[in-house]
């Protein structure tokens, strides 16, 4: 279908690959192929990163009522609609009478402009996604120190090695496989945003935080341009087979398995 | 993790000059439910959440049937071509949704589902996924009781209903709840698909119903969201266990 041009209501004309040349100088698409990147860069960095420290931190507590209770406070936001999240973030981070901006004024910080400045709108946009996920990558980190079987540990401590050297040669390498599983699904999925964006800032200011899916979305059911849509659609997926295959390939050298 | 939760929920029994004052009170000065009346008022709640139910059941009877019968049959049927098409099925499983949406679109309006809750059915009515989920576990059941019904004289047909079936009540829990939460929360399909409000289901209601009066009432719209969270944070506590070892084995499958 993204050989055609096509509004959908008359017949479909064949314009080979017209609409694939149309979209590599089509500045909107560009724009919103880099900041679907740099979302999937800092969102995915944010999720697993926090995700494995904040399971790492959990797994060492010793009161099993505290862990239990920790695991379910970062998994809950992971149930709840992100639709919901978003509106109740939107209201949380109004610039002048948002809560988070009252009470960062109280510390001393000047008001930020949350969701009125490109660049803030991208980052609260970064943030609320990394609030909503990160628990699920904290449960999937978890279940992956679950399965390193505590001899490591004592042959570690007969050994001498202290608590740095256990994290960096025993706890880190063995959880390699659960990284690496992890950056694949966050990857793909942050590729994909769209709800978030949709619903918080519409993809402004500007088009700051409009995403290729987003476009995607306006271009099929707001212009009726489906083949030119459609043909987003391929150049997306090509992108996240390629970078999954890449991330398949690469996994190889530096995951361990046991 | 609670906090932006525990806001949303205060600010739902305020009064709407409240919202304004800084500093912002923590507990509201009193206890008032015109907001949670407000959301009744302004739009059709209760639809919206018996649309969701029943898409969201729907489609979770759907995929337990169709699952565990495609699991069932990769697992133990033989039947010609299947490695290639279970390879194809599980490189499906790469494509994301949105890639899909135009020919899924064209074919959902082609049959006549379009701005009707079978919409949001019909695409969801079997999952990649909750087969390969069906598939690993029914692969460990052990062939001597397979062979045990055959002697009985069972068929494969029976055999799935009353061997494997009811053996297979954990991963069925499972599939059934990370289902049930993918639909209740799903947004993008009722966006696309769903064009008046009788046939909305909650999370688009939400968006309807923040475009009935925007910024102005945000009692009102907190409010809703505190009535939207209650039934996921009942299913959550409910199902807790279920729904991490969902996660986990999902997760673990991968590696």
């Amino acid at each position: 279908m993204s050989l055609f041009d096509w509004d959908f209501f008359s017949d479909p004309d064949y314009v080979g690959l017209d609409n694939f040349i149309e979209l590599s100088q089509d500045k909107l698409f560009l724009t919103t192929l880099k900041n679907t990147a740099l979302f999937a860069l800092f969102a995915t960095s944010g999720n697993v990163g926090l995700g494995m420290f904040i399971a790492i931190g959990i797994n060492s507590i010793k009161w099993r009522w505290l862990k239990a209770y920790l695991r379910t406070a970062y998994f809950i936001p992971f149930v709840i609609s992100t639709v919901v999240v978003a509106l109740m973030f939107g209201f949380l981070l109004q610039e002048s009478t948002g809560v988070v901006n009252y009470y960062l004024s109280r510390l001393g910080i000047d008001r930020i402009p949350w969701l009125s400045s490109s660049a803030w709108a991208f980052r609260s946009v970064v943030l609320i996604d990394v609030w909503k996920h990160v628990g699920f990558f904290t449960l999937i980190f978890l279940a992956g120190l679950q399965a390193i079987p505590g001899e490591l540990y004592e042959a570690a401590l007969v050994d001498g090695a202290g608590r740095r050297v256990r994290l960096t040669r025993i706890t880190i390498p063995l959880l390699t496989p659960s990284l690496f599983f992890s950056l694949v699904i966050a990857l793909i999925g942050a590729f994909q945003v769209f709800e978030s964006m949709f619903v918080l800032t519409n993809g402004g200011p500007g088009d700051a935080t409009r995403t290729v899916v987003m476009l995607l979305y306006r271009e099929a059911f707001g212009s009726f341009n489906m083949g030119y849509a459609a043909s987003m659609a391929v150049v997306l997926f090509f992108i996240i087979l390629m970078l999954t295959v890449t991330q398949v390939r690469l996994g190889d050298r530096w995951v361990f398995y046991r | 993790m609670f906090i932006p939760l525990l806001w949303a929920a205060s600010f739902s029994f305020g009064q709407p000059h409240e919202f304004f004052k800084l500093p912002p009170p923590v507990i509201p000065s009193a206890i008032r439910l015109d907001n949670y009346q407000g959301v009744f008022e302004r739009v059709d709640f209760l639809r919206f959440f018996l649309n969701s139910v029943f898409v969201t059941g729907c489609v979770t009877v759907a995929q337990l049937i169709t699952c565990s019968m495609g699991g069932y049959a990769f697992a133990r049927l033989r039947f010609p071509g299947k490695r290639i098409i279970f390879i194809l099925f599980l490189a499906s499983m790469m494509v994301p949704q949105h890639v899909t949406l135009i020919p899924v679109f064209i074919i959902i309006r082609g049959m006549g589902l379009y701005n009707n809750l079978g919409a949001l059915i019909v695409p969801y009515a079997a999952s990649v996924f909750g087969a390969f989920l069906l598939k690993q576990f029914f692969e460990t059941i052990p062939d001597d009781l397979e062979d045990a019904a055959k002697i009985d004289g069972a068929g494969f047909l029976q055999i799935y209903w009353r061997v494997m079936l009811p053996l297979a009540g954990p991963p069925l829990a499972t599939l059934a709840i990370l289902t049930f939460n993918s639909s209740w929360n799903n947004f993008f399909w009722p966006l696309i698909f769903i064009n008046s409000a009788e046939k909305m289901t909650l999370p688009l209601g939400m968006i309807y119903l923040r475009g009935q009066d925007g910024v102005t009432n945000t009692g009102v719209l907190m409010a809703a969201i505190v009535l939207n969270l209650i039934p996921v944070l009942i299913f959550f506590m409910i199902f807790q266990r279920r729904l991490v070892e969902g996660v986990t084995l999902s997760g673990l499958k991968g590696t």
